[in-house]
């Protein structure tokens, strides 16, 4: 593409950041065609409600859409949806979908997302669930009703959602995890055992520091979880939250660069000269350590998509971010700005009881790195303006 | 312009007030607070950045123009 300003842009991933390349493609007022592929047969919809919301029935699915047929039918955007990609052809720049037709691209959006990594042996095994999608989520549902056996493995925010969801509606929750503390190695030990000791509040059993040595299962359906040591927990239902794999499959072929680390792209998230990856399946090459790192948070999703947006546009470099992500656990909203180092220093700034609030930040040689608040969002403000400032500095610093 | 927004929906990120701090602000649990449901021109383009950054998709705009 040689200065040449694309006129079809083909979006592989019809979730969070391949909708909102689109959508943001129009409003920077893009008049070419917008093609967006979903392997899901669903309209775009957000994931976070999935573990709560939409698990609890306290939300009807309408509430989750991203896009309706109507706003993408007034935004031009042709949505192919329940459809596969299945390969790139680079050279003669063609998308082929799993039944045989091909779409041709000048600019290519990979957000194709990432899958549940299923544990080993679990294949076929009813009452084993994941949760990544709104089709896992209506199975997972009318399991969690009152005195139902629910035990969760990985102790994650999507493990610790589902736990605090199921134990809201009644079930009675074990969760095992493989760290001593929950969380401790993104939240540090100070958090992730506040956050321990909130659901052993609300009644549930942690079973820390092991590992599930298999399912045990009557043949047809699993029946309890054997950990390390030979305890068996009981469950009539196992939900699995171990970590995800990036869908980068139907990429193999195709000569881009991408390894079970996702897809890899700069910071402006450029693959090649014609194409962009957007959202959880982009790993960005830190220009610093030349690492590739992954954000499975969902604004990073919204940030990235309008980043694809402008690039194809031709707009200049994105504006510098903030990490953040949030977690919804039972009243507790925990929210994060920045990402902690592993040997940060963790600082209590502000702490308030009735109701319990609390700001608490990360340092390295007296430097914050991140902050987290505990029902604080409010309070964490100043904390966020100012170490978006600091990254806003580094950035013009290093232009 | 015209701004309406979903509360319930609110993730209490805080991206709007930073957007567009004269149109929006949170409550103490840090979900949305509307101050001015009919911007100004001034506030328009804020608010359109507020409404695309929001990771809930709480907050939605209607333009006067067209058939809105």
């Amino acid at each position: 593409m040689t200065g040449r300003a694309p006129e079809q842009v083909v979006i592989v991933g019809a979730s969070a950041a391949g909708t909102a390349v689109a959508l943001h493609l129009r409003t920077l007022g893009f008049p070419g065609s917008v093609l967006l592929v979903g392997d899901e047969p669903h309209l775009p919809y957000d994931r976070p409600p999935l573990s709560k919301q939409l698990l609890s029935g306290t939300w009807a699915e309408d509430r989750i859409l991203l896009a309706s047929q109507v706003e993408l039918a007034d935004q031009g955007i042709e949505a192919i949806l329940g459809t596969r990609a299945v390969d790139v052809d680079c050279a003669s720049r063609t998308v082929t979908l799993e039944h045989g037709r091909t779409l041709s691209y000048d600019a290519l959006v990979v957000a194709t997302g990432v899958s549940a990594r299923r544990l080993e042996g679990t294949a076929g095994l009813q009452g084993v669930h994941y949760l990544r999608t709104l089709d896992d989520a209506r199975t997972l549902a009318p399991r969690l009703a009152p005195g139902r056996r629910i035990v969760v493995v990985g102790a994650g925010f999507i493990g610790l959602e589902v736990a605090a969801t199921a134990c809201a509606l009644g079930c009675q929750v074990d969760v095992i995890e493989v760290l001593d503390v929950p969380l401790s190695a993104k939240l540090g030990p100070w958090v992730g055992s506040r956050v321990q000791r909130l659901h052993e509040d609300h009644g549930v059993r942690f079973h820390t520091g092991t590992n599930v040595d298999e399912l045990v299962n009557d043949g047809v359906h699993v029946t309890g979880v054997a950990i390390e040591g030979g305890t068996v927990i009981a469950a009539d239902d196992v939900v699995v939250g171990v970590g995800t794999t990036p869908n980068t499959q139907w990429l193999e072929a195709s000569g881009l660069p991408v390894s079970s680390d996702g897809v890899m792209c700069d910071v402006s998230c450029r693959v090649t000269a014609e194409v962009y990856a957007a959202g959880d399946v982009a790993a960005v090459l830190d220009p610093a350590t030349g690492r590739p790192m992954r954000t499975e948070h969902r604004l990073n999703a919204t940030e990235q998509g309008h980043a694809v947006a402008r690039a194809i546009m031709k707009l200049g470099e994105p504006r510098a971010g903030l990490p953040f992500f949030w977690t919804d656990q039972y009243d507790v909203k925990i929210q994060m700005f920045g990402t902690p180092p592993p040997d940060a220093e963790f600082v209590v700034e502000i702490e308030e009881t009735d109701p319990y609030r609390m700001v608490g930040s990360y340092r390295r040689s007296d430097r914050t790195e991140a902050v987290v608040g505990w029902n604080a969002a409010k309070l964490l403000m100043p904390f966020r303006r100012e170490l978006l400032s600091a990254v806003e500095a580094g950035a013009s610093r290093a232009v | 312009m015209k701004v309406h927004i979903d509360e319930d929906k609110c993730v209490a990120s805080g991206a709007c007030v930073l957007e567009a701090p004269e149109v929006f602000d949170q409550d103490d649990d840090g979900i949305i607070v509307m101050l001015d449901g009919q911007p100004a021109d001034g506030q328009e383009d804020a608010v359109r950045r507020a409404a695309a950054v929001c990771p809930a998709a709480v907050i939605r705009v209607q333009e006067w123009s067209g058939e809105a």
